[in-house]
């Protein structure tokens, strides 16, 4: 039997049907379940409402109402409003940590952060790490610059040197393979050309190798000085996350390893990607683990390897790959194809970015110039011109002495080799001249000049490439 | 042993002989780091030698040359007087014409020692004893 009170509030039990107030409806409190509607046109006004289920087909308001201490739902959806929903007021969520205020359009969370129309205050990072700027600690990571010269088909084969600007490559194998920049259109680049990438690297294996050894392995690679890399709080309580995100593509698909390499504490952690068609672009997205062990030098040192494994025997392969920090070379490249199996096998890369927190942004565009002067922080190269590579004095009949400053101040002293064919102009013109290097600094270099005979001492001269213009000077403060 | 090759220079930077690179003495440099690992394993670098002092004959050569600009250097001077001698009379001063003689003598001297010299140090450490301009 349906239940009827009204008394020190209204009860309902079992009520089928409707309830309507049209006039005032006020209760200290509205007990019962009703399985209609509950209709008020009136002012309505109800201190709590302890309905164990309202199950009516509705609840119509039309006039004020107002209900202290509302209990909505009790399920894992609390409160669903489908449609629209306005509150004039601010809208408080949790107890005072969020709050929305349409009044004076801010929206606050915590303390700390206010959003208005005017902007953000208080926000310390994006993504755990910096707000902007250079979020991306790979240089060069869209394969723009390729100061050495190195093309896809003319590549370089050594182990241990530069391909496009940062990146290189290190191997010991039994085959042979090249690596160099390739110029893309939409034919080669696909998605990565539809992305905005118009270069990659191209690493191809011109001898194979289907039979790796215990020791041997092949990667691309670039070395990030500590200077760069503070921002992930390596060895530290507050140590970040590193997302890895790039352009790949390949002809032999199959599971590959791309690995971070901590140089200053011998620390590893790596994370397998799939290649999923192949010669086709794909973009991978990868995030390791935060380390609390093991800090990162200050300093212009070496201290992390961002490593594309291609190939890699049982010494680097023969363990469990390590997904979290770990100490084991055979944890290293577990799973690893091999690239170098067969002739032609291709791996091309862009796109690169590696930045802190667990979220790939999008990819960041410097400038041409600033991109450059990076770059040229580990390498330049003054390639033949008829500008003159310096002005000299002659120290005697047979050696003059100038100097030349470097555009981008380097990373260390570096090292200078000196190619092609160069001569002294001036007092003593169209002399074939040897040129070696007296000294280098982080800024400049005194350059030396050498003849059989024919200067005379304290005369100027100047030294430019000869017409051939095969002079070359390479200036390396590489890591 | 290693494949590696170094010659040290006149200055402070080292040569690496498989690419002729020169390489500074910074601690920061990797290619310098590489010489001292290969210092350790017990490698010496090449001597310094002097360009143009390769070997036996190319220095003989070299230190002919040598002399021979140094003593043209010399008489440039003073060739202004045997033109002017020549062409309108005015005779060369004595003083003039025996210190002339001295510096032909003394390259003459000198060449003849450097051809009869046996290694490639003997003929660095001849050296020319000019006379006085007057």
């Amino acid at each position: 039997m349906a239940t009827l009170r009204v008394g020190t509030g209204l009860t309902f039990n079992g009520v089928t049907g409707d309830v309507n107030f049209t006039g005032i409806a006020t209760a200290v409190s509205f007990t019962g379940n009703v399985t209609g509607d509950i209709n008020s046109t009136g002012v309505s006004t109800f201190t709590t409402v302890n309905a164990a289920s309202i199950n009516a087909t509705g609840l119509h308001v039309t006039g004020v109402s107002t209900f202290g201490n509302t209990v909505v739902g009790g399920g894992t959806t609390q409160l669903v409003v489908t449609g629209d929903a306005r509150i004039t007021g601010i809208l408080t969520i949790g107890t005072g940590s969020i709050t929305l205020d349409g009044s004076n359009n801010q929206l606050k969370v915590g303390t700390g952060v206010t959003i208005t129309t005017g902007g953000i205050t208080g926000i310390t990072s994006i993504n755990s790490g910096q707000l902007g700027g250079s979020r991306n600690v790979i240089i060069n990571g869209a394969m723009v610059f390729n100061q050495r010269g190195f093309t896809g088909t003319a590549g370089t084969t050594t182990s241990g040197a530069y391909t496009t600007d940062r990146f290189q490559i290190e191997h010991t194998q039994d085959g042979a393979v090249s690596a160099g920049q390739t110029t893309m259109n939409s034919t080669v680049g696909g998605n990565a050309y539809a992305d905005g990438f118009n270069n990659a690297l191209h690493y191809r294996v011109t001898t194979a190798d289907a039979s790796l050894a215990a020791g041997q392995y092949a990667l691309i690679r670039q070395k990030i000085e500590g200077f760069n890399l503070q921002g992930f709080k390596k060895g530290t309580a507050n140590a970040q996350q590193y997302t890895l995100s790039f352009w790949v593509r390949s002809s032999l698909t199959g599971t590959y390893i791309a690995e971070l390499e901590d140089f200053d504490n011998t620390r590893f952690v790596s994370k397998s990607y799939t290649i999923n068609t192949a010669n086709t672009w794909e973009k991978k997205t990868l995030t390791y683990p935060a380390d609390t062990t093991g800090v990162l030098d200050n300093d212009n040192a070496l201290s992390l390897g961002v490593s594309w494994w291609l190939a890699g025997g049982s010494t680097w392969s023969g363990g469990t790959l390590g997904t979290t920090w770990h100490t084991t070379n055979a944890n290293r490249a577990v799973g690893q194809v091999n690239l170098l199996a067969t002739v032609a096998n291709n791996f091309f890369l862009t796109g690169v970015q590696l930045e802190v927190g667990p979220t790939a942004t999008e990819f960041e565009r410097r400038s041409i110039g600033q991109e450059l002067a990076l770059c040229q922080r580990y390498f330049e190269r003054y390639d033949a011109q008829r500008v003159n590579l310096t002005t000299t004095a002659n120290r005697s009949t047979t050696e003059t002495v100038g100097a030349f400053k470097f555009f981008v101040k380097k990373r260390t002293a570096p090292t200078v080799t000196v190619g092609g064919d160069w001569r002294t102009l001036g007092a003593n013109l169209g002399e074939s001249t040897t040129l070696s290097i007296v000294e280098a600094t982080v800024d400049a270099m005194l350059i030396r000049g050498t003849v059989a005979s024919g200067y005379t001492q304290g005369q100027a001269n100047m030294i430019q490439a000869s017409d051939s213009f095969t002079g070359v000077v390479n200036i390396s403060a590489e890591l | 042993m290693s494949t590696l090759m170094y010659q040290l220079t006149s200055g402070d930077t080292i040569v690496r002989l498989t690419d002729n690179a020169f390489i500074p003495p910074d601690p920061g440099n990797t290619d310098y780091q590489k010489y001292l690992l290969w210092l350790e394993e017990g490698n010496t670098p090449n001597p310094y030698v002097k360009p143009g002092y390769e070997t036996l004959s190319s220095a003989k050569a070299t230190k002919i040359n040598e002399i021979n600009q140094q003593a043209y250097s010399r008489l440039v001077d003073s060739d202004w007087m045997i033109v002017r001698s020549t062409e309108i009379g005015i005779p060369v001063s004595e003083e003039w014409e025996t210190y002339r003689a001295a510096i032909r003598a003394e390259a003459n001297d000198v060449v003849t020692e450097i051809n009869a010299c046996k290694t490639v140090a003997a003929v660095m450490a001849v050296s020319a004893n000019w006379v006085e301009k007057p």
